[in-house]
Parts: C-alpha cells; sequence; structure tokens
C-alpha cells in the first residue's frame, strides 16, 4: 500500500540499540484507503557472522509531531537469522499481529535487531542516499528507539495488506449488541509463530502463540439460522467475523475460555475494499468438538 | 515412533546434501560487484592488483571462480588487505594460479533447505515464508520387505522410504527448477555415497498443489536399501 523500491544505494545496520526507522504516510504513493497492514518487505541481509541466536525485529509505531516514532508498537513481527544468507535479497516479512492503519496519517516502522553484538556482526538493510520517497524520511536511534536523529534518505520498502473498512462490521456489531444485549466482542487471537529452534527429531519448526485482543462476533453451529439471517453457513463448530485480520491455525478464545482453531479464512470484498473476515472455527475441545 | 529406516535416511540426507553443491543460478541474488584475474594465490588467498578497493572492502562478498582448477567453485572472503591486494577467503580444494578467472558478488548462490520427517502440523508454506527456506526434504513413512533365495529362505531384505522435495517458487528461480535441483541433489548424494548397502532413488510422481496465490511444488522419490541380514 506504500512503497519505494526503485532504486537502493547503500548499506545501514542495526544491532544492540541502533535502530533505524522510516516515515511513511498512507496514501502517498498507494490507495488512500485505510488498511490492515500485514507484510513488510524489505531489502536485507546477514551482515558479517551475528550468533545464531540473532533475531531481527520489525514493528510499525505512530508517529508524533515532530514526525518520529513515538509509543508502542501497533503491530510487530520477527525473524530469526540464522536462516539468512549474506545476500542482498528482498525479504518478505509477516507481522504476527495486524495493525490497521489509517489513511492520509503518517506511520513509521522501526528495525532493529538487539542481539546482534556490533556493526560488523547484525542485520544490514539497503537504502537510496537520496530524499526519494515523498511521504517521509529516514532515521535512526542509538538508545533502542527513546530518541531519534533525523536523515535524509529512504529506505526501499514495501508496507502492504488488505484495503479495509470496518463500516459493515461495526453494523454488525451494534446489531448484535441490541438484539442479544452483548457487551463486548473481544476475544484473545493466539497468532501462530514458528519458533527458532528446529525439533531435533522431527527436524520441524516449533509452533509458538503471541496473543493479542481483538473483537470477533463468533456464532455457533447450534445458532445456524442466526448466521444465515446474515447470509453465512456454519460449516464447521462456528464462524466468526472480524475486521482485524486472522490466518489459518491461528487460536481463538472467547470471554468462557472456550478456544477454537482458525481452519479457513476468508475475506469478504465489496468493490475494491475488504469489509471484513469470516473465519471458520472448530472448537478445541476435551470433550472431542 | 520413527523407524531405524526414517531417522537413518534423514541422517544420511542431513549429512550428505551440500549447500555448497545446491546452488541457484547466477541471477538469483544481485549483482555482480567485481570481476578480476588472479596474479597468484593459495588455497586461501586470492591476490590481484585490479583490487585496488579500501581495506575490509569485499569482507563477507563471494568469490567464485569461472577458469581453472576451482572453476564454479565459490567461497565466502574473510578478509580483504588493500596493501597486499590479497582476499582471504576459506579453503578451494585447488591452490588459485596466475590468470584464473573470477568475480565477487555480495551473493551466496546456494539453497537453504532442512530434512524433515514428514508433514507439520501447520501449513507447510510458513516454512518457506516465515523462515526463508528454498527447499524442505520431507522423509516419510517407511516399509520394508524381506529378499528370499529360490527356497524361500530370508537373505535379506529391502527397505523404501518415501522422500518428497517441497519448495515454491522463489525470487529468481521456480519451484519448477528447485524441483529439479533437488532430485539432482538425491541422485548425487546416492550415487557417492552409497555406504555398504545398495541404495537406488526413484522418482515416483509429481505432487503441486496449487493454493491459489502460491503453488507448493512436491516431488516424490522412493529411496530403497538393499542389505542383508547381518
Amino acid at each position: 500500500m506504500e512503497w519505494y523500491e526503485t532504486a537502493d544505494t547503500n548499506n545501514c545496520y542495526v544491532y544492540v540499540d541502533r535502530w533505524e526507522a522510516q516515515i511513511f504516510h498512507v496514501g502517498t504513493v498507494g490507495r488512500n484507503v485505510d488498511f490492515l497492514a500485514s507484510y513488510l518487505k524489505l531489502k536485507t541481509w546477514k551482515y558479517g557472522a551475528p550468533p545464531a541466536t540473532a533475531v531481527f525485529t520489525y514493528s510499525i509505531r505512530a508517529v508524533n509531531t515532530s514526525h518520529q516514532p513515538t509509543g508502542s508498537d501497533l503491530c510487530s513481527g520477527s525473524v530469526d537469522m540464522s536462516s539468512w544468507t549474506t545476500a542482498q535479497t528482498w525479504k518478505t516479512l509477516k507481522f504476527t499481529s495486524k495493525a490497521r492503519l489509517s489513511r492520509d496519517t503518517d506511520y513509521a516502522f522501526c528495525m532493529r535487531s538487539p542481539t546482534s553484538p556490533n556493526n560488523v556482526n547484525c542485520a544490514a538493510l539497503r537504502y537510496n542516499s537520496g530524499d526519494v520517497y515523498a511521504g517521509g524520511h529516514d532515521m535512526f536511534s542509538d538508545n533502542a528507539g527513546a530518541t531519534w536523529t533525523n536523515a535524509t534518505n529512504d529506505f526501499v520498502f514495501d508496507v502492504y495488506g488488505w484495503p479495509i473498512s470496518d463500516r459493515a462490521f461495526n453494523t454488525l456489531m451494534d446489531t448484535c449488541r441490541k438484539a442479544f444485549h452483548v457487551a463486548s466482542f473481544d476475544v484473545t487471537q493466539s497468532a501462530l509463530t514458528l519458533g527458532t529452534t528446529r525439533d531435533s527429531v522431527t527436524g520441524w519448526y516449533p509452533k509458538t502463540y503471541t496473543d493479542t485482543t481483538t473483537h470477533m462476533v463468533i456464532i455457533q453451529k447450534e445458532s445456524q439460522k442466526l448466521a444465515l439471517d446474515l447470509g453465512y453457513w456454519v460449516s464447521l463448530d462456528a464462524v466468526g467475523f472480524t475486521v482485524d485480520g486472522a490466518e489459518v491455525y491461528d487460536l481463538v478464545t472467547d470471554s468462557f475460555g472456550r478456544t477454537w482453531i482458525v481452519e479457513v479464512v476468508k475475506p469478504i470484498i465489496v468493490g475494491d475494499i475488504v469489509q471484513f473476515f469470516v473465519c471458520d472455527l472448530k472448537e478445541l475441545s476435551v470433550y472431542g468438538g | 515412533m520413527v523407524d531405524d529406516a526414517r531417522r537413518n535416511t534423514k541422517a544420511y540426507l542431513e549429512t550428505y546434501i551440500l549447500n555448497a553443491s545446491l546452488t541457484m543460478d547466477n541471477d538469483y541474488y544481485g549483482a555482480t560487484g567485481a570481476a578480476g584475474t588472479a596474479d597468484s594465490g593459495s588455497t586461501t588467498t586470492t591476490v590481484d592488483a585490479e583490487r585496488t578497493e579500501a581495506d575490509h572492502y569485499w569482507n563477507n562478498y563471494y568469490i567464485k571462480f569461472g577458469s581453472g582448477p576451482n572453476a564454479g567453485m565459490e567461497r565466502l572472503v574473510s578478509h580483504f588487505d588493500s596493501g597486499t591486494d590479497t582476499l582471504t577467503h576459506a579453503a578451494f580444494p585447488n591452490a588459485v594460479a596466475v590468470t584464473d578467472t573470477y568475480v565477487l558478488s555480495l551473493t551466496s548462490t546456494q539453497v537453504t533447505y532442512i530434512v524433515c520427517y514428514g508433514n507439520p502440523d501447520y501449513p507447510l508454506v510458513r516454512v518457506f515464508i516465515d523462515k526463508d527456506i528454498d527447499l524442505i526434504f520431507s522423509v516419510g513413512e517407511s516399509t520394508s520387505e524381506a529378499i528370499n533365495d529360490f527356497n524361500y529362505y530370508p537373505v535379506g531384505y529391502e527397505e523404501h522410504v518415501p522422500i518428497t522435495a517441497w519448495c515454491i517458487d522463489k525470487t529468481g528461480i521456480t519451484g519448477v527448477e528447485l524441483e529439479w535441483k533437488a532430485e539432482e541433489q538425491l541422485r548425487r548424494v546416492t550415487e557417492l555415497y552409497p555406504l555398504g548397502s545398495v541404495r537406488s532413488l526413484e522418482k515416483l510422481e509429481d505432487c503441486d498443489q496449487n493454493m491459489g496465490g502460491t503453488i507448493i511444488y512436491g516431488r516424490r522419490f522412493m529411496l530403497n536399501y538393499r542389505r542383508d541380514l547381518t
């Protein structure tokens, strides 16, 4: 949804407390619509020989009036660098938790690798030494994001995800609140990520989960009529409606402690905007649900 | 429970499949940094007066020879000394000689792969995308059968271990090309390292899965062992 990918000319490095960031303005290059930030594409590689445990972390933060990153991460992800090579390649990095970014607004993506020990054994990034992206500029921090120094370069990057509107979903929640006296649609969504150290026997990566609180309207199979009234069929144990995004194999826990696994995710698209996501859910139950 | 045939096969592949021989095409990764002709060298050094860049400039680049006894091989450069025009790199099998041509690039043309049992309990595509893995060798459930002599007396047994190579399209190389490289590598391993028993590789079938935006390419093989009763 926002990008500058044309020409990279220089390298920079992130390690210990040295962070790098890039301001971007939604609607500068891409469509000026709200979108669910899901991926960050960067040209990056492993420089030198960082330890096998080195991790590269990326996130999106709000921007303050000084045009610098502020507050906590709106969404983030991390990747272990052990499988990276020393080749400069485009990498598609997925945000573990998703964030809805507003149209016509400034944000910053921040990059760091605190487990890289120094500037010759670390994560490296490519940027353009000119002010080539009109929606912002890059900056760096030497104290883990506490304060920032502006620069006049731009990273080569692409932040993208589904263009989304929450109007239909808000209408659905309002309707359910009035009809069924529902106070909250909060659920704990546990996003699946793959761990760092492969299992010594099977060779596969272990599963880990990152919890965030999101909104989801869950309709059980026993309330099939209600789902049909909305135009949907409960094909598994339940169906969930959300605008916060979900991925197959994520877990969803409702306020009663019932846990569901997401088996299918379907974006409901009208025209060129996603209205919400419909998730087919299977209940995890000791009773064999 | 993992049986011996599967365990042996996983260890066998992990030991003998080499990143170094599973190479991508040259255009898989970025542009070449420089090209030159060696003036002298050894197995771990290359000296070239053409290299006028600053100290450490070529650190972490890869040097790949286009001619001479190391043609086609590449190694990581650990140090560049501008005073002596010397590149220090991981050892080649043969000494670098005068007139050997080379290229320096910030590239490894090598594939990253893992060897695992069966399939994970999460979507396979997550491994390719989240972990930036190029190729997965998946070792399946093995079967075995007795080999009898003319009197139906058992003299040995044959084990069949299915192996599936999984991959997706990557930047600069298609999944189909990666499948062929996987097959090439499995054949190289079985031919070079029979390890005391007759091993053969059969190609069974392709099992590509079209997942919409992403195609997961799969190619099934059967690794056959023949062993006597000892």
